[in-house]
């Protein structure tokens, strides 16, 4: 179902007007979104003095592939690819089940107790106990240096946890559900069987948003792993950026240039490769968004 | 060769990348910018030291009967090899019958990892700060909670090698304890001169060539040259894209401070000079007024860069290598890094300090940055007494070169007890293969002025030396020294410092780009300095240096 | 009498509260993993906050340490410059929130009257990629686009005849470039929830709508934009509860000394005073200050919205 119903000749003046508008607007915005991207791509491969002063605009110049290199020569990589794709899968699915189910029973007004809860978490959004407590209370657990010191510390997100239930409260009809639950319908069944497909774009959303978020993390990774085995990308791409600028902050010999021009490009490099798994993810989650809409007429 | 500690710290912070940073320079280690030993509380320091525990051996080798292992968390670079498997530790653990289990922490988790480790008490024997750093404030902190140990009685009686630097180096002694008189680290000592001048200034000589003019020695001169640079097309393309001067303001390395020199006065980061046994807040000063007047010139005529109070690092540096030669005059620590070994060696001179309208000609000049709290011992040491006489090893002439130079066969040549600095292996730099054999400089340990004179460097370390050269006769003959200051003087430093450094930084640029009037605002600018507390700070340096020469 | 009223209404009451508890069992227990990681994870080391008041001793503990009262706030509030802080860092979060909020929305309306589907997927990845660009090559790249020095900008104003800007040293642009390339880098991110939002309208409605000759600009305003209004009120309450924790490193990277009146602002300074060197207990009251001031503003929107809308957050 598409809500430009018509084709663009069919319509009316107005409509012509809007969508001639409205593509006019996407096609600049997509643009200027787009030149910055295309520079980092372009800065990637380019000598950095010449990205430095203003000098690469369209085309790469002083082309070579330095940067990359010193990434790829570097054997971590592959494993902290493996690392960040495992973390992501399993830190995002024990997020998901967390949310959903929560997001699910507290989007029940009528749930009692449901007001105190959600303030109760709300107020986490707001205040936490700091580093010092938590790091004492995840080495009391025992899962530091381990997996579930980057996935259970953060396992529900506040913010993704009320904009899924908001979503939920808005768009499953409360009919629908009295229906059911006439029909003998136990809550785990509305859950499973009506609520879960009716909420495939929030879901969408929020896998992305979780996805992201482990695809990202540095932080915890740094504070609760020891073992380098354990690191994720983010953490060996650091590393790395480090390692350049180490390298030309000791001076001492004449290759401080060479490394600081290394160390510049991998600035760029590094972008390109740590964001293009989580680019090419996205479309696979897009179509959670447009199939919400046929799945969305069921309800009403 | 240079150790740069707490600029790691913000570069951890800031997303892996650096501002400051770059060409190697700085060794500004915070640790140490602080505080005076009170003369009196030196002598507490012989208090009687126990017997010498059963499993050590007082002195001759191994230290200890029985082998034992020590648990370190150091702060290690990634360009740096496994600490557990370096030939310097290993020769160690092979004579002293210590084996050492290194934590190694990168410097983007090390503030947070050692924090947490001294905070959860889940902590190693022994702290070797590295890469990583480790504040005055921090090691002021953590002792008085007595995390860490005092060493004083130890180094008493097990530390001979350090006991004799500590007599060889008054200024080493001068700051080695802390306000109490109390010792909790062992340094990483060096007297490496480049670092003490960092800022030089350089000129385009085959400009001047082509446009016959002299080497500048006055402000005026100089001001005449870099308008001629500005107008006279000296690269020859027939644009007038001629970049004058240029640095990044504010800045130790490549930044304008030391240009101040030229009207009587030295500015630096710490906004500190002393006259005559007298601590001055120097942006307070006459000079500092004349120095504004003529960057205000210069910058009004187009003669600086209008990017210096914006451009990072990799701008700067892009204009030093720009295809076509753009730059008149810029300040770095070394040229090389700016323009590039080529245009280094060819057209580019260091210009000594110009002399100024009133015959002023000074530069500026840092007290060596090292850090004295490289080493430390948690109260969860079994076994400070090994702990301190291993770690004398490393002030030992052989082992603090193997540690911080490499290996003899590697990376160093030996012969007539002089030491040489290998070429690296094609494709490899020095620092590279260094860095894999050894800790470098991400160490405790020494380099002294004796050590310095046998190691014959590479190229581009002879060639800054020499520079520094030029520069010293004209540096202030007093400088501020390493100071140590009380806990709660930092803490007040603290908040007073961040508040002027912002406003002297503000005004400066308002005065230089012409946005406002020095003269016309002067006033108002010297009641609000005061009003933040400059003179507050600069009384908490007075102190702090009364009580240093008082020494 | 009027006693024995409310009592057996509350006595009926009561009765209904626990029959209802029991029937919605299920839903507990849907619940309960997500309260029972708040009570773990948050809640269980929400005892840090008392560091506020004290001074952090290692050996002590946290409980154990000494109580210093509001030491660590009059440090703070008494700093020079401590009013010109939350200025700016109110000033640039709300400008933040006025510029930033509406766009997204807009962008995801954009997109979803796209014709072309394969257009639609293209755009929207293309907005969505700058999200995953670190701080420092966004604040690098500013700095090259703007430089007066071969900068792409000043290049387009010259060529259009103006004279070149020093817009990173301007602090009037400060803020417009803060944000500007905060949008910049955020809107598509920011827009999928919206897009999410806009998939569960119910494609009758248009039809119906298209059957009784409306256009596209008032079926946007008529359908689309009351069917997104209560993702777009959370979303706005959200932002508001977090005015006060704009983060350090992009103010700190765009930072410069022709600026520093607009771009200091708390967390720049906080880090420059040196929190960094093991001053838990400053940090942890800088910290509670900032979450004391977002709960002000977040409860106080909340409760608006709900008289206004009756969407509000519990």
């Amino acid at each position: 179902m598409n809500i430009n119903s018509h084709k663009f000749s069919a319509q009316s003046a107005g409509d012509k007007a809007f969508d001639i508008v409205n593509h006019t607007i996407l096609i600049l915005v997509a643009l200027a979104v787009f030149y910055p991207l295309y520079f980092i791509v372009i800065a990637s491969f380019s000598d950095p003095a010449a990205v430095a002063s203003g000098n690469v605009s369209f085309w790469p110049k002083g082309f070579n592939l330095d940067g990359y290199v010193k990434v790829f020569e570097n054997q971590k990589i592959w494993l902290g690819y493996r690392n960040s794709i495992f973390y992501t899968v399993i830190g995002t699915a024990v997020n998901l089940a967390l949310t959903i189910m929560a997001a699910y029973g507290l989007s029940k007004k009528g749930l009692p107790g449901q007001g105190i809860l959600m303030g109760l978490i709300t107020f986490t959004m707001l205040f936490s106990g700091g580093l010092i407590p938590t790091y004492l209370l995840v080495d009391k657990l025992g899962i530091n240096n381990s997996m579930w010191a980057l996935v259970l510390p953060g396992a529900v997100s506040v913010y993704n946890l009320i904009i899924a239930r908001s979503y939920m409260a808005e768009n499953i009809s409360g009919e629908l559900e009295e229906a059911a639950r006439l029909d003998g319908c136990s809550d785990f069944n509305l859950f499973f069987r009506i609520a879960l497909p009716l909420s495939k774009p929030i879901i969408g959303v929020v896998v992305l948003m979780y996805a992201v978020g482990h695809w990202n993390e540095y932080f915890n990774a740094l504070i609760y792993l020891r073992d380098q085995a354990l690191y994720p990308l983010q953490v060996i791409l650091r590393d790395l950026l480090i390692q350049t600028e180490q390298a030309a902050n000791m001076g001492g010999d004449a290759s401080v240039m060479e490394m600081q021009r290394v160390a510049d490009m991998l600035k760029y490099g590094v972008i390109v490769v740590s964001s293009l798994p989580v680019l090419c993810m996205y479309p696979f989650i897009q179509k959670y968004f447009a199939q919400g809409m046929m799945i969305g007429s069921l309800k009403g | 060769m240079r150790r740069n500690t707490t600029k790691w710290m913000s570069l951890a912070l800031a997303g892996g990348l650096t501002m400051s940073l770059l060409a190697g320079c700085g060794g500004s280690a915070k640790s140490v910018e602080d505080g005076v030993p009170e003369t009196e509380s030196q002598v507490q320091e012989a208090e009687e030291v126990g017997e010498a525990p059963s499993y050590i051996n007082e002195t001759g080798y191994p230290i200890v009967n029985e082998p034992i292992e020590l648990n370190v968390m150091v702060g290690v670079g990634p360009m740096n090899g496994d600490f557990n498997e370096m030939p310097v530790f290993k020769d160690l653990e092979e004579k002293t019958g210590i084996k050492i289990n290194f934590e190694q922490v990168s410097p983007s988790a090390w503030t947070e990892r050692k924090n947490l480790a001294l905070a959860s008490q889940d902590m190693p024997d022994i702290i070797i700060s590295g890469i990583g750093g480790m504040s005055d404030s921090e090691v002021n902190k953590y002792s008085s909670q007595g995390i860490f140990v005092e060493l004083g009685d130890y180094i008493e009686k097990y530390a001979p090698n350090f006991k004799q630097l500590l007599a060889d180096k008054p200024d080493l002694d001068a700051v080695i304890r802390n306000p109490e008189g109390k010792i909790y680290g062992l340094p990483f000592y060096q007297e490496l001169v480049d670092e003490k001048i960092p800022d030089n200034l350089f000129i385009n000589k085959k400009w001047l060539d082509t446009l016959g003019l002299d080497v500048p020695e006055t402000t005026e001169e100089y001001y005449e040259v870099l308008k001629a640079f500005k107008t006279q097309d000296p690269n020859g393309n027939g644009i007038a894209d001629e970049i004058p001067l240029t640095y990044r303001s504010n800045q130790r390395n490549t930044g304008e401070y030391s240009l101040f020199g030229s009207f009587g006065i030295v500015d630096n980061e710490q906004h500190l000079m002393i006259n005559d046994g007298k601590v001055l807040f120097s942006p307070l000063e006459e000079g500092y007024k004349e120095g504004i007047h003529y960057l205000n010139r210069l910058y009004t005529e187009g003669l600086i860069d209008p990017e210096v109070f914006t451009q990072d690092q990799s701008q700067y540096i892009g204009k030093g290598q720009a295809e076509e030669e753009i730059v008149g005059s810029f300040i770095i620590f070394t040229d090389e890094n700016f323009a590039g070994i080529e245009r280094a060696y060819n057209d580019y001179v260091a210009l000594a300090p110009l002399k100024g309208p009133e015959g002023d000609q000074l530069w500026n000049k840092y007290a060596t940055g090292y850090d004295v709290n490289a080493f430390l011992i948690t109260k969860n040491n079994k076994y400070p007494e090994a702990s301190i006489r291993w770690a004398d090893e490393f002030f030992t002439v052989e082992t603090s070169m193997q540690a911080i130079y490499g290996e003899v066969g590697i990376n160093l040549e030996y012969e007539n007890g002089k030491y040489k600095i290998m070429d690296p292996p094609e494709g490899l730099s020095v620092n590279d293969i260094r860095c894999k054999t050894c800790p470098a400089a991400y160490i405790f340990g020494m380099v002294t002025t004796e050590m310095i004179n046998n190691i014959e460097f590479q190229e581009d370390t002879a060639r800054k030396l020499e520079r520094c050269k030029l520069y010293d006769p004209y540096t202030p003959e007093e400088i501020i020294p390493m100071l140590r200051l009380p806990q709660e003087k930092l803490e007040q430093r603290a908040n007073i410092f961040t508040d002027l450094t912002n406003y002297v930084a503000e005004m400066k640029a308002k005065w230089v780009t012409g946005e406002m009037d020095v003269d016309e605002s002067w006033e108002e600018y010297v009641k609000t300095l005061k009003a933040m507390g400059a003179e507050e700070y600069v009384q908490i340096y007075q102190e702090a240096y009364d009580a240093y020469k008082a020494q | 009498m009027g006693n024995q009223q409310t009592g057996k209404k509350y006595c009926q009451k009561k009765k209904r509260l626990s029959v209802r508890v029991k029937a919605y069992w299920q839903l507990y227990v849907l619940i309960f993993p997500a309260v029972l990681y708040f009570a773990v994870f948050c809640y269980g080391p929400m005892y840090g906050i008392q560091l506020a008041f004290k001074n952090y001793n290692a050996l002590d503990g946290i409980t154990g340490s000494a109580w210093v009262g509001f030491t660590h706030f009059t440090r703070f509030f008494r700093s020079y410059q401590f009013g010109k802080l939350l200025k700016n860092t109110l000033s640039l979060s709300i400008l933040q929130l006025l510029l930033g909020f509406p766009l997204p929305i807009i962008l995801a309306l954009c997109l979803n009257y796209a014709r072309n589907m394969r257009f639609k997927k293209v755009v929207q990845t293309i907005t969505y990629a700058p999200h995953f660009i670190s701080i420092v090559v966004l604040v690098g790249m500013l700095n090259i686009f703007f430089s007066v020095n071969g900068g792409l900008v000043n290049g387009l104003i010259t060529a259009l005849g103006g004279e070149p800007v020093l817009f990173m040293g301007k602090e009037k642009y400060f803020r417009l470039l803060f944000v500007g390339s905060g949008i910049w880098q955020n809107m598509g991110w920011n827009a999928i929830i919206y897009l999410a939002a806009l998939a569960g309208v119910n494609p009758e409605l248009h039809e119906a709508a298209v059957a009784d000759g409306a256009g596209k600009l008032r079926r946007v305003w008529h359908i689309d934009l009351p069917a997104i209004r209560p993702t777009i009120i959370i979303t706005l309450i959200l932002n508001c509860g977090q005015l006060m924790g704009l983060g350090f490193e992009k103010a700190f990277l765009m930072q410069n000394s022709l600026n520093l009146g607009k771009s200091e602002i708390i967390a720049t300074y906080v880090y420059k005073i040196g929190l960094l060197d093991a001053q838990y207990g400053f940090a942890t009251a800088v910290g509670l200050f900032n979450s004391v001031i977002n709960l002000i503003l977040l409860v106080t929107v909340n409760y608006i919205s709900g008289k206004l809308s009756e969407t509000s957050l519990w």
